[in-house]
């Protein structure tokens, strides 16, 4: 049989250092899933709080801009008038 | 014994012992690869489902219900996170705190107390339902024993009892139970997804396993209405109520052209955000619903069934001296003897005399096929929950008087949309098109089916025309700027013992503008009070009025100047 390239106690030592790096990336990587995990959920947290914030103020403009309260400001406040006929131009595009 | 056999037989024992350690101990190291790698009966896979059935729990990831909305993007419905208070009644009902809780959510002590002893031996129990998030942030912050709250959406309509009826309602749980709503549940509808997470001794997750489903959202729905018509709509409607003293009301407005409905409204109406005092009075909608006895505005399909017969052109005459006919046992009168008078008189005058004469000659099978082929008695298409087709008679027997009664409208029954439709056909060159709730790309319109032919479609938009101008019966739908077109309906209503004398529904059916006739409207007002109760006075003014708007808001250009001549092209003013 041909002679290993490695001495058996070199490539013991390699496994053991091999071995002590996974260890260390597992714990690394523990660390990342549980760090990632903690944005998620602040994420999450935070796009349910946007879609509550835009959903309110997607309501809010409808409100204001609901066609009886321009009707009516415009009426009452502004004392505006729909255009009579005799006032109206047709423009031809 | 000798001391020898002393201690070889304590040798012996202490050999025993040793052997008898090993044993034990190789057994449980037996059992423990058992447990650990083999799956014999209460094996690794039945430890592992015990633990889990202990600490996972998967979790519904609530799905964001579809957006309505109007022609423009304008949103109609939309559904807005808020979160529901759930309590364990095993971990709340003995807290001292309740009456704290009681107090901030605003119910009685005793109540709270009496329901968390009826679900005593559960372990969930609702608190209060779709509460604004910053409240029930306040009680979560507040840390109630076994109280929590859940993520859900809830239903809101920013257009209120403008677009109530259409739109309809969903239930507490997010399902759609009325209206657009319910008809297009499938699409609206958002799946809720699902994901696993470990749970600790008190029920909070420490960890996520992440997400099995994906929540899916449902899609946006654009609807064929147009807010600021269905606005005007239900603001006419309202007026029209207030000042006719009717009971209800409908209009609907559509594009004949593509089949797609512009406005529906209703009267009575209903708020639909506050659910607490919903009237399912108000929340019909009427004008697909409930059918009502068309009346006069028939009499326009027996002037189809006349023309069809090539026995009457609009000039011909017809002499309805002396104002009164016998049909049967009944006498028909107009309300003053018209003498002779052409086809088109007849409609403009909607004398009950000429068309008599009319529906005489041409006989009811041809009236009745008429209607059947301009849609009455059938579904518009729309897919509305509810939608009533109304009834054609199917008569073994007609007597004579039912024969004629058929030409002006009664004993059939029809809604208001339906209506519509039919007048529709006039607008569209004779061609009968199912009618859309949904906007329609330019390229999407159905081909529809032709049911007159267009020289009989166009002679009778010239009648309808005749009928809003003076000497007609519908002066009052006139609209300033534009010819339109229509026919007034007064029909009795039906009450127990037949007709009833001074109960009446108001109608009105047009087209507008006649030039280019486009939209039309069908305006019903029922049981309108005092003088006014006719269509040519309750409805036909509500339909100048919506129609007026309907032409501004979808830039039809005028065609005349109030003094009624006619704008010129390019730049030229009048």
């Amino acid at each position: 049989m041909r002679p290993s390239p490695l001495s058996p106690p070199v490539s013991v030592i390699l496994l053991a250092f091999a071995l002590v790096a996974s260890g260390l990336a597992l714990v690394w990587s523990t660390h990342e899933v549980r760090a990632g995990y903690a944005r998620l959920q602040v994420l999450e947290l935070q796009r349910w709080q946007l879609q509550e914030e835009y959903t309110r103020l997607l309501l809010e403009i409808n409100t204001w801009a609901a066609p009886h309260r321009i009707n009516q400001i415009a009426s009452e406040n502004l004392s505006m008038l729909p255009p009579e006929l005799s006032l109206s131009r047709v423009i031809e595009q | 014994m000798t001391d020898t056999s002393q201690a070889s037989l304590s040798k012996w024992r202490y050999g025993f012992v040793c052997l008898m350690l090993a044993v034990l101990a190789a057994l449980l190291a037996v059992r423990l690869v058992m447990l650990q790698l083999t799956d014999g009966g209460s094996g690794a896979a039945f430890l592992r489902e015990q633990g889990a059935l202990r600490t996972i729990r998967t979790a519904e990831i609530p799905a964001y219900r579809g957006l309505i909305e109007d022609r423009n993007g304008t949103p109609l419905a939309v559904s807005s996170p808020v979160v529901s208070l759930w309590a364990n009644p095993q971990l709340l009902k003995d807290s001292p705190r309740l009456g704290e809780l009681a107090e901030q959510l605003s119910i009685d002590p005793i109540t709270l107390r009496e329901k968390l002893a009826f679900y005593g031996d559960k372990q969930f129990m609702y608190l209060a339902r779709h509460q604004s998030p910053d409240f029930a942030r306040r009680i979560l912050q507040a840390q109630f024993p076994g109280v929590k709250g859940e993520r859900e959406y809830r239903r809101y309509y920013p257009a209120g009892e403008v677009t109530a009826q259409v739109l309809g309602l969903t239930n507490v749980d997010g399902q759609g139970i009325a209206g657009v709503e319910m008809a297009f549940e499938d699409w609206l509808r958002g799946v809720a997804g699902k994901k696993r997470f470990i749970k600790d001794l008190h029920g909070e997750m420490v960890r996520d396993f992440g997400v099995i489903d994906e929540p899916r959202p449902g899609k946006t729905l654009a609807l064929s209405l147009d807010l600021r018509l269905q606005y005007v709509q239900h603001r006419e409607l309202q007026r029209a109520m207030r000042e006719t003293g009717a009971v209800a009301g409908s209009a609907v407005t559509l594009d004949a052209w593509t089949g797609e409905v512009l406005a529906i409204s209703n009267y009575p109406v209903f708020n639909p955000n506050a659910r607490s005092t919903l009237d399912y009075g108000g929340a019909r909608n009427r004008a697909v619903t409930d059918v009502y006895e068309p009346g006069s505005t028939i009499k326009t399909l027996t002037l189809v069934a006349a023309l069809e017969s090539g026995r009457f052109s609009l000039d011909s005459l017809i002499d309805t001296s002396p104002g009164r006919i016998r049909v049967g046992s009944k006498v028909l009168h107009d309300p003053r003897n018209y003498g002779e008078m052409t086809v088109s008189n007849v409609i403009e005058k909607s004398s009950q005399v000429g068309v008599t004469k009319l529906a005489q000659a041409v006989g009811h099978e041809a009236i009745l096929d008429v209607l059947h082929r301009f849609g009455l008695g059938e579904d518009t298409g729309t897919g509305f929950p509810g939608e009533r087709a109304g009834v054609l008679p199917e008569l073994a027997h007609w007597s004579d008087i039912e024969k004629v009664t058929l030409a002006f409208g009664y004993g059939l029954n029809a809604t208001p949309i339906q209506l519509a439709r039919a007048y529709a056909v006039f607008a569209n060159a004779g061609v009968l098109r199912p009618l859309t709730l949904l906007k329609l790309d330019p390229d999407q319109t159905p081909k529809g089916e032709r049911v007159v032919s267009v020289d009989v479609a166009e002679d009778v938009l010239t009648v309808l025309a005749r009928v809003t101008e003076p000497g007609g019966t519908a002066t009052l739908a006139q609209v300033p700027g534009f010819s339109v077109g229509g026919k007034t309906g007064t029909v009795h209503k039906v009450g127990e013992a037949g007709y009833l004398d001074d109960q009446y529904v108001a109608l009105f059916v047009g087209i507008a503008p006649i030039s280019e006739p486009r939209y039309v409207t069908a305006i019903l007002v029922d049981q309108p009070r005092g003088d006014h109760y006719g269509g040519g006075l309750a409805a036909a003014p509500v339909y100048s009025r919506i129609t007026e708007e309907v032409l501004r808001i979808r830039n039809v250009r005028p065609e005349r100047s109030d003094a009624g001549a006619l704008l010129a092209h390019a730049g030229v003013t009048p």
